[in-house]
């Protein structure tokens, strides 16, 4: 095997990677509302005394989804920790058969069922028009809810790149892209 | 022992077994879970480990992960370790081991300004060692004190993994902050009497700055020794002021110190749209990654409970009837052991629930744990042969072979273990200043606002299935 992989093969997995990499960047973008949420509560309540309703339910919500939704971001760039322990002396094709045996068995399944369960989740949360209980602004709860059924879907669409790559690894020893560890 | 909690502890095995070959730790604890959790209770875990998921969500405290290291990034991309860099550097020049000990101060105190190691070991890797180099420092000392010095980021408030910590443990990430700084500066202080005293022994590990290349100017030292420190320990004293004082809670304290660190970036010139996008996306990787793991090992850890084996371990090992101390150091060990092939993440987030029911029942206290716990991290940071700083230091300077720069954080790992003898040794190390806030609001009067705060801090957040049991209950 030399050339790299087929043509349609690699056009396949770079197309994945460059949607997720794209939400990605956006997804981050998400870090600005939040740090301006909490900014604009603790400065209208020190400065002017006049705490928002909004910020408590905004702050958790922003957190959650942008963590979440960089979760197939994250898994692009090889950032969810494994143990390096015995795996740096393992050869390519070594890592590829464990990628490939990790993301068949323990990756699609898992996640396949949290989202199964989130999604009704979320849409019966639409269908009772759920509200949060947690302070008085009470915002609607169903655009949170479905964050997880989203985040899940991201992850997979990413997953099916990453077990094509780990399973040409397997297949030919050889490496389509090295992942660098990221910084904690 | 049940056979639910003989499940249990094959759940764990398995565990082991899986991440030790090196499958991605998130998605084993969720497949795990799922699996082994119905075998065990049945369709209840779907349940239970959608609430664990949803409900990690909805935890506002750890919305301060992001944002602080945000702010800690927002600082690096500021130039604001290099300018404390030059500032120290010029300041202290004509001592011997000047720059080591310009190493261990800027990292100490943009240890205050970030929560993570990556960025003080990778800055200042590029930036101290072409210079130490050049100044002919020993290169295992030098690159002992960055991997050292960089180190801190992670022990030093505003910690991200003292948040993590903070709900694992039942207590206020406030006191856990408080706690940190004896043992943090305890480090900084040791790290600095053996590297100034080796060089005064033998200068030729640590020779002064030569002459030449001093500043003879007063008014330009000044200058850039206001500029380049005085905007940066204005952001600390307000950030971290406000949480131990009270103030303010973890989350609003950093997104406070985030559009400062902002504001700096921009008062320095130093912002451009590009690197900004950098900083979100790093941001989001590195609290993805933290995160997502609480998510799973929440769901693992529920589960495990419910099946019984952490209680199992939990009488098992108190049935071992060691005498506290023993048990504790035992405990330390065991953390440090996997501390080599684990990050602090994953044990933070999956092996230290499974000890703290026996910290917890020899009556420890978990504030001073905390600590402890902070500083075994920090050194497993630090020992060879799986040392992430020492990975962060060889991407950036290709001088050094691994060897010197495992040589250097040998020796620095001895002055960790004394550290952490004396913290066991004299707890109030680590306990004084806390105990001291605690004493300091109990005899303020406290505006009404600020009470409700305070309460919210102490009353730390029980991560385990509250939003399960209020979903039952309903």
């Amino acid at each position: 095997m030399s050339g790299g992989p087929s043509p349609a093969l690699s056009k396949f997995i770079r197309s994945i990677d460059w949607f997720t990499d794209r939400t990605g960047m956006a997804i981050a973008w998400l870090v600005v509302p939040l740090v301006g949420a909490v900014t604009i509560e603790v400065v209208s309540r020190y400065l002017f005394n006049a705490p928002t309703i909004w910020s408590f339910d905004l702050t958790y919500m922003l957190y959650g989804a942008l963590f979440m939704l960089g979760a197939a971001f994250a898994l692009h760039k090889g950032a969810h920790i494994r143990t390096d322990f015995f795996w740096e002396k393992f050869s390519v094709r070594k890592k590829g058969v464990i990628d490939t045996i990790s993301y068949v068995v323990f990756f699609f399944p898992s996640i396949a069922m949290l989202f199964i369960i989130s999604w009704n989740e979320a849409v019966y949360a639409l269908q009772i028009n759920e509200m949060s209980d947690q302070t008085p602004w009470r915002p609607i709860l169903w655009p949170f809810k479905f964050v997880v059924p989203i985040a899940c879907l991201l992850l997979m669409i990413q997953g099916i790149s990453e077990l094509l790559k780990s399973f040409y690894m397997a297949r030919t020893g050889v490496e389509l892209e090295h992942k660098e560890k990221i910084e904690i | 022992m049940t056979p639910d909690a003989l499940l249990g502890l094959i759940m764990l095995l398995t565990l082991l077994g899986a991440i030790f070959i090196g499958v991605p730790i998130s998605f084993t604890l969720l497949f795990l879970a799922f699996s082994f959790g119905y075998l065990g209770m049945g369709h209840v875990v779907v349940d239970l480990a959608y609430f664990q998921t949803i409900g990690m969500m909805k935890e506002e405290l750890l919305a301060a992960v992001p944002l602080f290291i945000f702010m800690g990034f927002l600082t690096e991309q500021a130039g604001l370790m290099e300018r404390l860099f030059t500032a120290f550097r010029m300041l202290l020049a004509p001592m011997r081991g000047a720059l080591f000990l310009v190493v261990i101060l800027t990292a100490a105190v943009f240890a205050m300004a970030t929560g993570i190691v990556g960025a003080a070991v990778t800055v200042l890797g590029i930036m101290a060692s072409p210079i130490m180099t050049k100044a002919n420092y020993d290169p295992q000392l030098s690159a002992g004190a960055i991997t050292a010095g960089g180190t801190l980021g992670i022990l030093i408030p505003p910690s991200v993994m003292l948040i993590v910590m903070g709900p694992v443990l039942g207590v206020s990430v406030a006191d856990l902050y408080a706690a940190a700084f004896g043992p943090g500066f305890l480090l900084a202080a040791a790290y600095i009497t053996y590297l100034l005293g080796r060089s005064l022994i033998n200068p030729k590990l640590g020779p002064p700055v030569p002459v030449e290349e001093r500043v003879h100017s007063l008014g330009v030292m000044l200058t850039e020794v206001v500029l380049g420190t005085v905007p940066l320990l204005v952001l600390i004293t307000f950030t971290l002021g406000s949480i131990l004082a009270g103030f303010a809670t973890p989350t609003e304290a950093a997104g406070v110190g985030a559009t400062g660190a902002l504001i700096l970036t921009l008062l320095y010139r130093r912002f451009s749209w590009a690197s900004l996008q950098r900083a979100l996306v790093s941001t989001m990787s590195t609290s993805s990654m933290v995160l997502l793991l609480a998510v799973t090992s929440n769901v693992f850890g529920a589960v495990f409970a419910r099946l019984g084996t952490a209680n199992w371990i939990t009488e098992s090992l108190l049935g071992l009837q060691l005498p506290p101390t023993m048990m504790l150091i035992m405990v330390l060990v065991l953390i440090f052991l996997l501390g080599w092939p684990f990050e602090w993440p994953a044990i933070i987030l999956v092996f230290l629930p499974i000890f703290y029911p026996v910290v917890k029942a020899m009556e420890v206290d978990m504030i001073w744990f905390g600590a402890l716990v902070a500083v075994v991290l920090q050194t497993a940071f630090l020992s060879p042969p799986v040392a992430m700083s020492a990975y962060y230091l060889k991407q950036v300077v290709k001088g050094w072979s691994l060897a010197t720069i495992y040589a250097g954080m040998f020796q620095f790992m001895i002055i960790q273990v004394i550290c952490i003898g004396l913290i066991v040794a004299f707890p109030p190390i680590a306990t004084w200043f806390p105990n001291r806030l605690l004493e300091a609001s109990r005899t303020q009067v406290i505006p009404e606002e600020h009470k409700k705060i305070l309460e919210q801090q102490r009353t730390a957040p029980s991560l385990e299935d509250d939003e399960y049991s209020r979903s039952r209950r309903q």
